[in-house]
């Protein structure tokens, strides 16, 4: 028996707000443990990846994660089925009103009920992955964009994830740093075994990853 | 002018009415059971969890608690003794202050059952509404509700659960503290200023005077109503759309809608309680 693609989009369109479409018809399976890098405008790749993790609605097929699409499950299977994504959306969105600390813990507690001791002590592992021995006591606002990044990625792997699903994941970083978070990632990565599905606007990540790439336009309308 | 039908805009406007004020019914309507479901979503959420909180809302619990709250203890506080004073210096005009009898009733009236649970409330909504609605959607707008929903944490029971546990629980408490400040501090300056009456004196009278339908009052005047502010202001948070734009408003629609809902509530359990 073979195991089920960690991502699989099947016929996926996608539409934005106002009904014009981002995707139609796409078809993507990514098997555990590879990576494919979506080279595409902003707005469709964050779609597609949105649909992954089920932000999205799919106008039409499907996209599954693991075997399963999050919308159609029940509260608490998606929870648990989302527990083994890591997700990175554009910007990072850490929680604003926590510390970065507080941001990595958060999964920690909240998927696999750790006292504080042990969540702080996993939190410190996950983000020294990208190169962060110490988590300054300080509110997402006030760090820089490119420690919001690291601890973005490193919420990501926080929980040792089977898929990782990452918006452009070194964007706004200066060349130097994006190569070295690049690297960090693909090691993370390695470690974890984890499949990848990432957009990326250049060709750092893919590199890093050792992806296949896809190359998405948005789709004329009539 | 004449439209295409012959009607002139003012017949026509009055033509749109029914339909206006119909469809202002039916939106109403709409949002009230939208409110109304949260509450009760909340409520069946925590009785799912056997009346127990994740270690992570019970943090958040926490917070609101304390800022909505704790933090406000000293402007309640103020507030009481600044009511009690105006009672008592009415009172005293009335030539009411000189016997402790008509004081002690004129507090357990204006202070207890009325002016103290409205006042909290409108604490409660100048500094803890407003900040919910503006908080949620600040979080909305920057994409950290999707994020969470994406991490597989339900935005619900992370950031509206234990905002409508801590609101209702706060301004519960934050009630009391107000009517027991406001009440000590009527029967201090009532001996203050009328020499006959001792602060015991009117004490016993506000004793005698509070009847047990007075205490279910107080509680459903402050428990329901701090339910409904912050689940109004969830709504509000939360319902704004992807834009920053939308976040003043949001918080607007929240202190109005929020002021709205606990003067409704008010009068219909004054209605219920005394005048029925």
């Amino acid at each position: 028996m073979t195991a089920a693609p960690a991502i699989s989009l099947r016929r996926l369109t996608l539409r934005d707000h106002l009904g014009r479409p981002l995707v139609t018809d796409l078809d993507l399976e990514i098997a555990p443990g590879q990576a494919a890098v979506l080279t595409a405008p902003p707005e469709v790749g964050n779609a597609v990846l949105r649909a992954a993790v089920g932000l999205w609605p799919a106008q039409e097929g499907e996209a599954r994660v693991l075997g399963e699409e999050v919308r159609s499950l029940p509260r608490a299977r998606a929870e648990a089925l989302l527990a083994r994504v890591g997700y990175v959306p554009r910007y990072g969105a850490l929680v604003s009103n926590l510390s970065l600390r507080e941001n990595l813990v958060l999964p920690l507690r909240w998927h696999r009920h750790l006292g504080e001791p042990e969540a702080r002590h996993e939190a410190a592992r996950a983000a020294a992955r990208f190169g962060v021995d110490e988590l300054p006591a300080v509110i997402p606002p006030l760090a820089s964009v490119e420690l919001r990044r690291r601890v973005a990625l490193a919420r990501a792997v926080v929980l040792s994830p089977e898929v990782l699903v990452l918006d452009d994941p070194t964007e706004d970083l200066d060349p130097a740093t994006a190569t070295e978070v690049a690297g960090q990632l693909a090691a993370a990565v390695r470690a974890l075994g984890a499949a990848v599905l990432a957009t990326s606007h250049e060709d750092l990540v893919a590199g890093a990853l050792s992806a296949n790439t896809f190359t998405l336009d948005v789709p004329s309308t009539p | 002018m004449l439209d295409s039908r012959g009607l002139s805009p003012v017949l026509r406007d009055l033509l749109a009415l029914p339909r206006l004020v119909g469809g202002a019914v039916v939106d109403t309507v709409a949002y009230a059971v939208r409110v109304a479901s949260l509450v009760g979503s909340a409520g069946l959420a925590l009785m799912g969890r056997g009346m127990r909180m994740r270690p992570a809302v019970r943090a958040v619990w926490r917070a609101q608690v304390y800022f909505t709250g704790v933090q406000a203890i000293p402007f309640a506080s103020m507030l009481a003794g600044l009511v009690a004073m105006v009672v008592v210096v009415q009172a005293r005009l009335a030539g009411a202050a000189a016997e402790g009898g008509p004081l002690g009733r004129l507090l357990v009236i204006v202070v207890v059952r009325e002016l103290g649970p409205l006042a909290v409330a409108t604490v409660v909504v100048a500094r803890t509404c407003s900040a919910i609605a503006a908080e949620l959607g600040a979080m909305r707008v920057s994409g950290e509700v999707d994020t969470l929903s994406g991490m597989g944490i339900d935005p619900f029971e992370y950031l509206v659960l234990p905002r409508i546990l801590g609101v209702s629980v706060a301004v519960l408490c934050l009630g009391i503290l107000f009517a027991t400040l406001s009440v000590l501090a009527g029967a201090a300056l009532t001996s203050a200023v009328a020499n006959s009456v001792s602060a015991a004196d009117v004490l016993d009278i506000v004793g005698t005077n509070l009847r047990p339908l007075d205490y279910l009052v107080v509680g459903a005047k402050t428990w329901v109503p701090g339910t409904l502010m912050a689940a109004i202001s969830c709504e509000e948070g939360l319902g704004a759309s992807r834009s920053s734009t939308a976040v003043p408003p949001a918080v607007s629609r929240a202190v109005v809608r929020s002021m709205t809902a606990v003067f409704l509530w008010d009068g219909l359990v004054t209605a219920l309680a005394y005048a029925l």
